[in-house]
């Protein structure tokens, strides 16, 4: 994939979701200012970055962690994200818990029942996707360590 | 290439995070004095982009002038870029 100006951009259409859940029912926002959130959101990730691989500069680590992320937000001044974050982050962690558990455990469901064919179809189809997520985080991993 | 954690989820549980992971690791690479990025950190910072959006929404739209037609303008946000010191960054962007 070419690397064009507007791959540093998010989705509108995520963005515009986001806007509107966080406003009131039934304000409209012009394509300009919808514009100007996204380019804004750019922005803000660059400078969120830039901020957290100084804490892990001055950690002496090449790989920007959860903490240093917590940290540029404390330094940023956007200490109201620090708690949602801190939420966020557990979250993730039981759910890669929980993913790498009901993989295995699917697996063993799978082998166990041996009737009703339709059903493992379509828990196939839902391990396959599992899996091609699993991958592509395993393939992000290596990434990381090649850089 | 997947694009995003967008919500496959059949348990019908909210996903973490709605902006695409990958989207965001590229505009973080895009500083050229990041080596690499933990998934944990991507993930935050994907979800601190979200919170970043609703705020700066939010605030755009209780200090602008578009609260009277119930509309969020360009004014609105160009406004809180160059009067709060929390989105001073954007002045000029």
């Amino acid at each position: 994939m070419a690397e064009r100006p507007e791959d540093l951009n998010l989705p509108n259409a995520v963005i515009t979701r986001i806007i509107k859940e966080a406003l009131p029912d039934g304000v409209n926002i012009s394509k300009e200012a919808r514009s100007a959130i996204s380019r804004a959101a750019s922005v803000f990730v660059l400078y969120a970055t830039s901020c957290a691989n100084n804490f892990a500069m001055k950690g002496k680590r090449k790989t920007l962690n959860a903490s240093d992320v917590l940290s540029a937000m404390e330094e940023m001044e956007f200490q109201r994200f620090i708690a949602p974050l801190k939420e966020a982050l557990e979250a993730y962690r039981r759910e890669q818990k929980g993913k790498k558990e009901a993989s295995e455990q699917k697996k063993k469901d799978k082998d166990k029942k041996t009737d009703s064919e339709e059903q493992d179809k379509s828990r196939d189809e839902d391990n396959d996707e599992d899996e091609e997520r699993l991958e592509e985080e395993e393939q992000n991993e290596e990434e990381e360590v090649d850089n | 290439m997947a694009d995003g954690v967008v919500g496959r989820d059949k348990c019908g549980e909210q996903r973490l995070v709605s902006l695409p992971l990958s989207r965001i690791r590229v505009i973080m690479k895009s500083s050229p004095e990041v080596s690499s990025i933990n998934q944990e950190a991507l993930v935050l910072t994907a979800k601190a982009t979200e919170l970043f959006v609703q705020y700066l929404a939010t605030y755009s739209y209780r200090h602008g002038n578009g609260k009277e037609k119930k509309a969020l303008t360009y004014n609105d946000l160009s406004n809180t870029a160059e009067e709060s010191e929390t989105f001073q960054f954007l002045a000029g962007t």
